[in-house]
């Protein structure tokens, strides 16, 4: 056979491309699936903040915090036993914890009775700064423990600042807010472990 | 001379490189700050983006430094500092991911892409190597169409198999030439001798020129390749745009596409026994949760009806207000509070009857004189004068009510 017999290229419905044309299409669909799975991916991350870490430290016993307070007074955690105890880090260089601080001290002033303690751990601040804060503030109704060199932070796996740690009566702690407090946070997190047992009429 | 020039090359390359390794691998004087260092390197920075903690220089990080020189000092192990912080931020805190669990996938998945790389590419290089197995009768083919060819016998179609065929043809052409002449390989004229046979095959693999059902459905079901095209464009847009809508649907009105933190533009405010008050539904609806997951919790409630009440949705507050009083039916101050948002719906008669249950109960008690004597002004009784000034007799003089009272004795009696 010669190829300039009929079953030659010549024909006009040649097999080849329909062949090519398959292979074609499986590539089409193996990009496809390859760009929808890196999507799915990309977008299920959209919906996470990077900078939010879930803390190791949850549902265990609260990191120790000890120390010097800013009213020249101290601060043991392990005599807060049997309270629950809101612990705030701030500094005064901080901007949304001048914004958070009237949340903390109405937190302290109304649900003090019910058995919240608000601890602060002024951390890599300057004593002063901090101070003038506090009076720009309207005072200071809760202990502010010191930490200028930021160890403290560390021992809770502090990112930043404002972050605020719950520990319950039983010195587990229990919850971890990064930024910002917020009302509701305080209602729906803190306020249920003061309903256990303690609670005002 | 050449190919010694060239082994010699690639010994002196592997020879230098392997010093290198050698080089930046094996350990340093051991001081102390090294050690630290060294340490540190493998440690992220807590409040900076994307740093060590050896290159940091913030607070935190000049601290973390002190802690592993500490650590080590007292002469724990490098491991055992790294676990000590991982302890504390999880293996977050780690600069070269974990070699366990999912963090396995990390040092697993190059080692395999390269793998399946080098497996593909030697797949295609075999299969090119192998031009020698062309079949016999392929042979024989690849041979006539060259002789047809070289006689101007053949026929090639303006199709892209009649140019592939073509420039085949051509090739093997040269190439035989070249071999005649020892400029070319064996290899090379295989090579050549499949991409002819190839050809041909595509050619001969025609359908028959009487038309078959088969190929009749073929055609039948022939769409246009632009429509095609368009209809998987739209699929994939489709798909992608599902996607996308699945994974950012669960945010709730107000908050950011990316991220989850709070609305900062909502401030927040607190009110009195742990209620709250926030703008916006997203506080309602948190509140809500809140009573949905304890119903017996009465600060939750009572800060779920405050939060209505503000929101000017007083019918819902009262529901709240009534919930809370079937639990205890003695609190005083959500009796008064219901009256209050009963008094602002216009029931002036539900105020009423919650007021006086109070008064029945504390007859001096200021807020409830105060919202009686409201009530009764506005239903037109003439005891309001009278309650009024009982209130404002009792009340302390810093209570915010008395202007009100005041205001309403003052319209009453001139």
């Amino acid at each position: 056979m010669t190829v300039t017999e009929d079953r030659s290229p010549v024909t006009d419905e040649p097999a080849a491309p329909a062949r090519r044309s398959r292979r074609r299409w499986l590539w089409v669909t193996l990009l496809a699936l390859g760009a929808v799975t890196v999507l799915t991916v990309l977008s299920a991350g959209f919906g996470r903040d990077p900078s939010v870490v879930d803390s190791v430290l949850l549902d265990g016993p609260a990191p120790l915090l000890a120390g010097p307070t800013l009213d020249g007074g101290s601060f043991d955690l392990a005599d807060y036993r049997g309270k629950v105890v809101l612990v705030n880090v701030w500094a005064s260089w901080c901007a949304p914890c001048r914004d958070e601080y009237p949340l903390l001290e109405a937190a302290q002033r109304e649900l003090s009775p019910a058995g919240l303690q608000v601890v602060g751990i002024d951390t890599q601040d300057s004593t002063r700064a901090a101070q003038r804060f506090l009076d720009e503030m309207g005072g200071e109704n809760f202990p502010n423990v010191l930490d200028p060199d930021g160890r403290k932070t560390i021992d809770w796996g502090a990112f930043g600042v404002p972050e605020t740690y719950l520990v319950d009566r039983d010195g587990t702690l229990v919850a971890k807010q990064v930024c910002q407090l917020s009302a509701e946070w305080i209602a729906t997190t803190v306020v249920p472990l003061l309903e256990g047992e303690g609670t005002g009429p | 001379m050449r190919r010694v020039g060239v082994a010699l090359a690639a010994v002196a390359l592997v020879a230098l490189a392997a010093a290198g390794l050698w080089r930046a691998s094996s350990p340093p004087a051991a001081t102390e700050a090294r050690r630290v260092d060294e340490v540190a390197a493998g440690l992220r920075c807590p409040t900076c983006q994307g740093l060590s903690v050896k290159d940091s220089s913030s607070q935190v990080a000049q601290s973390m430094r002190a802690i592993i020189g500490e650590q080590l000092g007292e002469g724990r192990t490098p491991d055992q500092v790294r676990t000590w912080f991982v302890g504390r931020y999880g293996s977050w805190i780690l600069l070269t991911p974990e070699s366990s669990g999912l963090g396995w996938l990390v040092w697993v998945l190059p080692v395999a892409a390269v793998g399946a790389g080098a497996a593909a590419a030697l797949l295609v290089l075999r299969r090119r190597s192998t031009a020698g197995a062309v079949e016999e009768h392929d042979q024989e083919a690849v041979e006539e169409a060259l002789l047809a060819a070289e006689r101007g016998a053949i026929e090639i179609p303006g199709t892209p198999d009649g140019e592939r065929l073509e420039s085949s043809l051509l090739l093997l052409a040269s190439v035989r030439a070249d071999r005649s002449a020892g400029l070319s390989s064996a290899a090379a004229e295989a090579l050549a001798t499949q991409r002819v046979a190839g050809a041909l095959a595509a050619a001969r693999a025609v359908p028959s020129p009487q038309p078959g059902p088969q190929v009749a459905r073929r055609s039948g079901r022939r769409v246009p390749v632009g429509l095609r095209w368009a209809g998987v464009t739209a699929g994939f847009v489709l798909v992608v745009s599902g996607v996308l809508a699945v994974n950012t649907a669960e945010r709730g009105a107000g908050q950011l596409i990316t991220g989850n933190l709070p609305n900062s533009d909502a401030t927040p405010e607190m009110e009195t026994g742990g209620s709250s008050t926030a703008g916006g539904d997203t506080a309602l609806d948190g509140l809500r949760a809140a009573v949905a997951a304890a119903p017996e919790d009465r600060a939750a409630r009572l800060a779920l009806a405050r939060a209505l009440s503000d929101a000017g949705r007083l019918d819902e507050a009262a529901a709240e207000y009534r919930e809370v009083l079937v639990r205890e039916p003695e609190d005083a101050r959500t009796r008064l509070l219901l009256a209050a948002a009963l008094l602002q719906t216009g029931d002036l008669t539900g105020a009423r009857t919650e007021v006086d249950a109070v008064l029945a109960a504390q007859p001096d008690d200021p807020d409830a004189l105060l919202l009686s004597g409201i009530v009764q002004n506005r239903q037109g009784d003439p005891s309001s004068g009278t309650t009024l000034r009982r209130f404002l007799a009792l009340a302390p003089g810093e209570h915010p009510g008395r202007e009100v009272a005041e205001t309403l004795l003052g319209a009453d009696t001139p």
